[in-house]
């Protein structure tokens, strides 16, 4: 075990203290732990102030939520932040954010399979990324170039402000304020507009308009016509749930292994269409709504699933 | 999402968020503050929490609010350190060490780079585990080692020689 690795698990806690005092007769590690001990002794028992207690935070928040409780319109609309505070103060905020976002300009983020993550990017848009996907922008410029680079799966309510670009490698979507879901996988994007209007760019330039409720899908390249789309079957990977109509099995079996984080292993795979539905919640029922249908039998094996 | 079910996801988690709050700001009154406004914006998103992302939701949401604030004038760590069960841990001389040793670590965690600052006290004082405070804070784990790493080395340097 090296030294670094050794003090690391000591600090998280992963390490017995019997190990420890093992260690600390070896001459390599006594003066390091000697040191560290102060360290860990003390922050042991640290503990930060309050000035209430949860019950009474919990109280104050109640009261707030009944005083709000004036019915909201069901939409959030966003207040620039220059409507509530004088222009100087203003400024100064738009230094101490600039500050921030020089210190932090490149950010990514990336999701495991089987887990799905919310994130705010900054001034009010919101994604959540389906498993298996990774989003990567620069916040340095923020203000006037809202740009994201996308792999995977993400739903993005976007706030109202300069176009905001979702970057694919397969092509790109440009947008005002709006939410929409974006779907890449290897050569396949699609995008479903649920608010506003979205613009689609192919990397060979070609360029279509989404409007509300409607989506398009680009294959090698080509772009579809856009299609009207169930809203209540759309996206709705945010809700763990999985509908096809005549999607190739073969991509309906790839989120079947992101959600589950599962290896689905077969001889054959038939690249017949399925119709149906999935959710990432029960394991025995998504098996058996996927490959009985398809005339597969399954067998779970650790965490592989062979299909014959 | 209903009330008692928002009620118990403010029970998990308003200690670690204000807790967060208090180590990026150093006031304890503004990160209380800012602590409900965090719950009252979660509350009026409650349609769209997925309770497997609700820990990473409530973190960002504090930090977004965290940079819309002015950085408090009173920023002062005020931690204190529980007594010791130990027969020493009444006597007054033992008592004055205890509270140096607090106002130097106070100090030093001042200092600390705020990313640093986070990580480690969420290690240490929120019993995190590594996979964890990664996960809460949107970045990777090796990212968390990297700025234990360095807290550890800030406060080895400033601290351990001076008791």
């Amino acid at each position: 075990m090296n030294k670094e690795k050794f003090i690391q698990e000591w600090i998280e806690g992963t390490i017995s203290q019997e190990r420890v005092n093992e260690l600390k007769k070896d001459p390599e590690y006594s003066e390091t732990i000697a040191e560290l001990e102060t360290i860990v002794a003390a922050t042991n028992r640290i503990v930060p102030p309050h000035t209430k207690s949860k019950s009474q935070a919990w109280d104050e928040i109640v009261d707030k939520l009944e005083e709000d409780e004036v019915p909201a319109p069901k939409k959030g609309k966003l207040i620039k932040l220059s409507s509530l505070v004088p222009i100087g103060i203003a400024a100064a905020v738009t230094l101490i954010l600039a500050a921030y976002f020089l210190l932090s300009s490149e950010t990514s983020f990336k999701t495991p399979s089987g887990k799905q993550m919310a994130y705010s990017l900054p001034h009010g848009t919101e994604v959540l990324l389906n498993a298996e996907t990774s989003l990567s922008f620069d916040t340095s410029n923020w203000e006037t170039n809202r740009v994201v680079k996308l792999e995977g799966e993400a739903y993005f309510k976007v706030a109202e402000g300069v176009p905001f670009i979702v970057k694919t490698k397969v092509g790109s979507v440009e947008v005002l304020g709006t939410s929409f879901n974006v779907f890449n996988r290897s050569d396949m994007l699609v995008v479903s507009c649920f608010e506003g209007k979205v613009k689609l760019i192919t990397s060979r330039a070609k360029e279509i308009i989404l409007n509300a409720n409607q989506a398009s899908t680009i294959i090698e390249g080509e772009i579809d016509e856009p299609k009207e789309f169930d809203i209540e079957k759309t996206a709705t990977w945010r809700e763990g749930e999985f509908y096809y109509e005549d999607v190739p099995f073969p991509l309906v079996v790839e989120e079947f292994e992101r959600q589950y984080d599962l290896k689905v292993v077969y001889d054959t795979m038939t690249s017949r269409p399925y119709t149906g539905y999935f959710n990432n919640k029960n394991l025995q029922e998504a098996l058996k709504l996927l490959f009985p249908p398809m005339s597969y039998q399954y067998e779970k094996k650790g965490s592989t699933i062979v299909i014959k | 999402m209903d009330k008692e079910s928002f009620k118990s996801i403010f029970d998990q988690y308003y200690e670690v968020i204000r807790n967060f709050l208090y180590y990026k700001l150093g006031d304890i009154d503004q990160a209380e503050d800012i602590t409900q406004e965090v719950f009252i914006k979660a509350w009026n998103k409650r349609d769209e929490i997925v309770i497997s992302t609700v820990k990473s939701l409530l973190y960002t949401i504090a930090s977004n609010l965290a940079i819309n604030h002015f950085q408090s004038a009173k920023k002062k760590y005020e931690f204190k350190l529980e007594n010791e069960e130990r027969p020493t841990s009444e006597t007054p001389e033992y008592q004055m060490e205890q509270q140096e040793f607090a106002i130097k670590l106070n100090d030093v965690l001042d200092q600390l780079p705020e990313n640093q600052r986070i990580v480690f006290l969420m290690s240490r004082i929120d019993d995190l585990t590594y996979p964890q405070i990664a996960e809460r804070l949107g970045i990777g784990v090796k990212a968390v080692e990297k700025r234990m790493h360095g807290a550890l080395k800030f406060l080895r340097e400033h601290i351990t020689q001076k008791i």
